[in-house]
């Protein structure tokens, strides 16, 4: 059984407009799989808040 | 390289996605280290709607990559189409099979992308009679 994350693990990553899902009208419906992708430059893709 | 395919798409459906590769491609988003849409990937791109032949027209994304990303999402049915170069697609989705939930990803030619989807019923994410593409 799934639990929430607990507040003080939360993470937050900026996401990109052309990495947002979108239906076929353009609205915004989640993020693409894309986002949680680490990039060649990064090191981690995590920031703790 | 779209005019070599337009005659296959219906002047709305097209206009609509170009609008929406303007949207996506705006000049005013764009930041310094994203990687512009590659000549190849949209390639692909054609060539997935042609083989697929979707009515409904897909979300559209962009991997850092510079990827052409298509997606449709019904409900809680999501397919990820990632055009890479060569004809390439990088699939993944997530949809109900006889009431259970399944997954599954995989990497294939776009050619043969139809007769991988078939086992999921694709017609849950492209049927849409009124954005047919011809």
């Amino acid at each position: 059984m799934s639990t929430k994350l607990p507040v003080e693990d939360n993470v937050v990553r900026y996401v990109r407009k052309r990495q947002l899902r979108r239906d076929s009208d353009g609205n915004v419906i989640g993020v693409l799989p894309d986002a949680f992708n680490r990039r060649e430059r990064e090191e981690s893709f995590l920031k703790l808040a | 390289m779209t005019s070599n395919v337009a005659m296959y798409l219906n002047r709305g459906w097209r206009d609509r996605l170009f609008a929406q590769l303007d949207d996506l491609l705006n000049v005013e988003d764009w930041h310094e280290d994203d990687e512009p849409l590659l000549d190849r990937s949209f390639c692909t791109f054609l060539r997935l709607i042609l083989y697929q032949k979707p009515e409904r027209r897909p979300g559209l994304g962009l991997s850092h990559r510079g990827h052409l990303i298509a997606a449709w999402t019904t409900g809680a049915d999501r397919l990820t189409l990632e055009c890479a170069p060569d004809d390439t697609i990088r699939w993944v989705l997530s949809c109900e099979v006889n009431g259970e939930r399944e997954r599954a990803a995989g990497e294939t030619h776009v050619a043969r992308l139809p007769e991988i989807l078939r086992p999921y019923g694709p017609d849950r994410w492209f049927a849409d009679v009124d954005q047919a593409p011809g």
